[in-house]
């Protein structure tokens, strides 16, 4: 189902699977992906695709299976990788400028102890130009639109100089011509080999925005190159009809204490 | 006066640990504290504050002395392992935090309660003075108490120094902490065996009771005058620091005053006044905005309808009695005399016998806001597609609101136009 990539890829997910509570939201989910290419996760609410990133990331633990970036444990790499979560997953009544929080990004390069340079802000402001937020720097973050926040936190993700971006739902309350601007942003990035992954909900844009797509629905549907993958049929094995059996066995993995892969019996979250 | 002077000169030994040890225990617990306030742990302070209890009893049980040391270490183990516990109860069952804090710090204190109930009533001479803990002795503060305190101080100071960066980045998004790799379960570690540290310390001059309210007041009140963490750490210090201090004063000048209650009160005045005071956030400045709001409103209302009245007579200089104001536009009478004679006294009415005319300054001051409305109503019918008998009101607002900037940008954008959606002519410059 998925073509090969001749080259390392730029992340690889092997059978992993995880559970909250012990119900599994995530079935094992194979996927490799290429790098310097701008890619998609599609999939309706509650689909899995928050987790997915937030699994890569090392964020949630795995029920099974593994994940590598670039052929390597991500605890290698974590100086490569960028992270860019929902906006809502964080209180913006936190006493910081938009400047503060684009430092931030400056921090896993920085390591611990050491002090922001002027290097450091130097870059940020560049990050703030670039999503067009240079005249924000010394606003207080308490007094940002939706889409403002979204754009800082994008900003603070650029200041990492990663290699590679996970962003969740990064359009959300961003206007149509802002968005048109950061994916030019991004498909620029690709063309210096940087992989982004976008966690996106406009299926209209999705083929002139995407190289390549994952359609996630608790499981995954399909994972290619957007013009042979994101099809009609995909499209409505994704979107159409909720898996009524997949997630009743779910439940009942939980309701019975069932561990959801033998002689493993890892403690829920 | 006096005793102010004698108080300050710290000539006298026991004030000098009374005063100096007050204010190093207030100052680092509300740094400590600020950091314990932005990661929404204040409760946990409190539960920690209480969890010592048993510790310190459970510390003299097996020394037999009163010894700091021993009961600082079983103080120590006990709050850490409340907070073991208020952890295990979250992950494991479905009791939510509040609640697990909650269960945790009373099982705890009841338990530390009865320890203390059985010591006292075993005879032990040496017991006397560790109800100190529950309300804390400040007054009684010795030299050797200093060293401990000024100690643990820099211990404080240096690791909040130290990881200033990496306990902001953790209160703020924790997730994107963990993504770029920061040791987050260690750095927590050390923030909460600094927040440990500081209660153990701090009960000794507050009790477990206050501790709660010293560790996380300064905070509180610090946070309504900025919007940075490094401000905010080191006002919470000032604030927690003069709190101490002004606790010891009171307590020397009145011996029967307890000291430890008595700087929980300062504390909390000082949080009160920030919440009334305080520029932007606290509660007066955001009145004073209002009013003054509300001012212009009025004023700007009342130009207005004196001017359209000058329209109508084509003579903007023309007197009117209060009755034909009213009968154009309808205020409370009483309000519409207090606006003028406001006006009068900025300058822009004149009142002649019983009418009330515009000056120059309040004819194009008028112009101005009817300009703006029936720029705005055009605007809004004919660039947002608004239907023309829906855009009065929004107009009625914007008027009072529009900056110069904003009022350039708009007579450009609409290229001057001559009348309104209601025909109504826009006055451009002075007329006359
Ligand atoms: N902390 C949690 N505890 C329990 N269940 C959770 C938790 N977080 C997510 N889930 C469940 O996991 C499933 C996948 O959630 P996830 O947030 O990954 O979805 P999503 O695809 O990102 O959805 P959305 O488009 O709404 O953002 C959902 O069914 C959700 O109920
Ligand atoms: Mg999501």
């Amino acid at each position: 189902m998925q073509p090969d990539i001749t080259t390392t890829p730029a992340l690889e997910v092997h059978d992993l699977t995880v559970a909250f509570d012990r119900k599994p939201v995530l079935w094992n989910i194979d996927l490799k992906l290429p790098a310097g290419k701008l890619i998609g996760i599609i999939g309706p609410n509650g689909a899995g695709k928050s987790t997915l990133i937030k699994t890569v990331m090392g964020l949630l633990p795995l029920s099974s299976g593994y994940v590598r970036l670039y052929d390597q444990p991500i605890d290698n790499v974590r100086g490569r990788i960028s992270y860019v979560p929902q906006r809502e997953s964080v209180d913006w009544d936190f006493p910081a400028s938009v400047m503060d929080v684009v430092l931030m990004g400056r921090y896993g390069k920085l390591g611990l102890f050491r002090r922001v340079r002027q290097a450091d802000r130097d870059v940020a402001l560049d990050c703030l130009r670039k999503v067009g937020m240079e005249a924000y720097a010394n606003r207080q973050i308490s007094q940002l639109s939706g889409g403002q926040q979204q754009r800082t936190f994008l900003a603070r993700a650029l200041a990492q100089q990663a290699d590679i971006y996970f962003m969740d739902e990064p359009f959300a309350g961003v206007d149509a011509a802002t968005e048109k601007a950061i994916i030019g942003l991004l498909q620029a990035m690709t063309e210096a080999q940087k992989t982004v992954i976008v966690v996106h909900h406009d299926l209209q844009s999705v083929t002139r925005y995407f190289d390549w797509v994952i359609m996630l629905n608790t499981r995954l549907v399909a994972c290619g190159p957007t013009e042979t993958t994101f099809t009609q049929q995909n499209l409505q094995e994704t979107y159409g009809g909720k898996l009524t059996l997949l997630s009743d066995v779910g439940d009942l993995i939980r309701r019975e204490h069932f561990p959801n892969r033998e002689g493993i019996s890892k403690p829920a979250l | 006066m006096n005793s102010l002077i004698d108080f300050l000169s710290l000539a006298d030994p026991n004030i000098r640990f009374v005063v100096i040890g007050s204010i190093l225990l207030t100052a680092s617990s509300a740094i400590v504290g600020t950091f314990t306030f932005l990661h929404k742990k204040s409760l946990v302070g409190d539960a920690i504050a209480h969890a010592v209890l048993p510790g310190i009893c459970l510390g003299f049980i097996l020394s037999g002395t009163k010894n700091p040391a021993y009961l600082i270490v079983g103080a120590f183990i006990t709050g850490w392992l409340s907070l073991v516990s208020v952890e295990f109860i979250t992950r494991r069952t479905r009791i939510k935090e509040d609640t697990a804090i909650g269960l945790v710090l009373s099982v705890f204190f009841g338990v530390g309660i009865v320890m203390l109930t059985v010591i006292q009533k075993s005879g032990n001479a040496a017991q006397s003075g560790l109800d100190h803990f529950l309300f804390g002795k400040a007054a009684a503060l010795v030299g050797e108490d200093l060293m401990v305190f000024g100690t643990v101080a820099v211990v404080l100071l240096l690791c909040v120094f130290l990881l200033f960066k990496e306990f902001s980045l953790l209160a703020f998004d924790k997730a994107y902490a963990q993504s770029i790799g920061l040791p987050v379960r260690r750095i927590e570690l050390v923030l909460t065996s600094l927040i440990v540290l500081a209660v153990v310390i701090g009960i000794q001059a507050v009790g477990v009771v206050l501790m709660a309210a010293i560790l996380i007041t300064p905070a509180a009140a610090a946070r309504f005058w900025t919007h940075k963490v490094g401000v905010m750490v080191f006002l919470a210090s000032v604030f927690g620091a003069f709190s101490g201090l002004a606790g010891a004063y009171i307590s020397y000048i009145a011996p029967a005053m307890p000291t430890g209650p008595w700087i929980v009160i300062v504390i909390s005045t000082i949080a009160f006044i920030s919440f009334f005071l305080a520029p932007r956030r606290g509660v007066i400045s955001r009145l004073v905005r209002q009013r003054s709001i509300r001012r212009t409103i009025n004023n700007e209302n009342v130009l207005k309808t004196l001017y359209q009245l000058g329209e109508e007579s084509k003579n903007f200089l023309r007197p009117h009695a209060e009755a034909d104001i009213l009968h154009k536009r309808r205020y409370p009478a009483a309000l519409l005399a207090s606006v003028l004679h406001r006006l009068q006294r900025q300058g822009y009415v004149q009142r002649t016998g019983t009418a009330w005319q515009l000056t120059e300054e309040g004819m194009s001051r008028g112009q101005r806001v009817v300009k703006i409305h029936r720029l705005w109503e055009l605007y809004l019918t004919t660039h947002v597609n608004i239907a023309p008998d829906h855009v009065h009101d929004d107009a009625d607002t914007i008027e009072h609101l529009l900056t110069p900037e904003l009022e350039t940008e708009l007579e450009r954008l609409l290229n001057y136009p001559r009348v309104d959606p209601h025909q109504a002519e826009i006055p451009y410059k002075k007329p006359v």
